[in-house]
């Protein structure tokens, strides 16, 4: 019953997302003529900021049983054991992670899982990297492909500490 | 129009959804491999799928030109590709998993998620186009 919950949740939340996506690039497809190619690399990152800032929210603002696997950021923050590329644990699904609170799992799964993993997407970007496809230069192609993961986990990176830093103003 | 487009866009969505979590929990419950490992293979499979459906679709719309195929392409289109491969896909996770990494210190995993999902998701893409080009 839980999983099937989880799953509609998940269903809505990515069909909200690719519809919200979706509307986002007509929109400025028509007025400000932007090229989807654009459009796409702004959703991407737009995405990883929130998916930075939501993540960090759920995981400090609600989850009380002090085993956060953001505790490495903290004053006392100390070295983790260096692991193979298939150790388990690196990182786990973003439901499963919320396992032990079922509110916390479904606030997940419609906003984290689904929303905006509907809401960015890997295959257009793949797509868009090819010159000869989409009328652009090689050089915008190169610059397109290394900016979007860069920027993406700058702007994860920022939204994480945007939270904490919110976190700490509204604390004092 | 635009809103038989989010309908459809909305189907396809949230059916790839699914199937990103269907893979996920799979990879969780039958193998032992990391939690970044099922985002990177759905990369993958929607890189290699909207080349197919990319190159396959470009094709009907010259078809629909010339009036063979009574075909809704623009619809197809928002269905298969911005639907289902976008909801398929997803790149907020792959660059949370990214800073966990990070914050794990586990380079190797790291170097490869962000190095190895750019390059093969680009040759799946690759491959996809020639596999249904004609």
């Amino acid at each position: 019953m839980n999983l099937l919950i989880t799953t509609c949740l998940i269903a809505i939340g990515t069909g909200l997302g690719a519809c919200i996506r979706f509307l986002l690039g007509q929109l400025s497809l028509t007025y400000l003529s932007m090229p989807s190619m654009t459009s796409i690399m702004i959703i991407n990152i737009m995405g990883s900021f929130l998916m930075g800032f939501g993540f960090c929210w759920i995981e400090w603002r609600y989850r009380k049983d002090g085993l956060s696997r953001l505790k490495h950021l903290g004053r006392h923050s100390h070295f983790a054991k260096k692991a193979g590329l298939l150790e388990r644990d690196a990182t786990l699904p973003l439901v499963d992670h919320f396992r032990f609170n079922q509110r916390l799992q479904r606030l997940s799964s419609f906003w984290l899982t689904g929303f905006l993993g509907g809401f960015t997407t890997f295959s257009a970007y793949s797509l868009f990297s090819y010159p000869i496809l989409i009328e652009q230069t090689t050089l915008e192609a190169l610059s397109y492909i290394i900016l979007t993961p860069v920027l993406a986990l700058l702007f994860t990176w920022a939204g994480l500490c945007s939270f904490r830093k919110i976190k700490y103003l509204t604390k004092q | 129009m635009l809103s038989q487009g989010v309908f459809w866009v909305f189907l396809g969505a949230a059916f790839g959804g699914l199937c990103r979590f269907t893979l996920a929990e799979s990879f969780r419950v039958y193998t032992r491999l990391p939690g970044w490992m099922p985002i990177f293979v759905a990369n993958a499979l929607g890189s290699l799928l909207i080349g197919c459906l990319y190159s396959a679709l470009k094709d009907t719309s010259n078809h629909l030109q010339t009036g063979d195929l009574p075909l809704n392409n623009e619809m197809l289109y928002a269905l298969c590709i911005t639907g289902f491969c976008g909801g398929l896909t997803t790149y907020s996770t792959f660059s949370l998993d990214n800073l966990l990494l990070i914050y794990e210190k586990k380079w190797f995993a790291f170097g490869f998620n962000l190095i190895g999902s750019v390059v093969i998701c680009m040759l799946a893409v690759f491959l996809g186009l020639r596999l249904c080009s004609p």
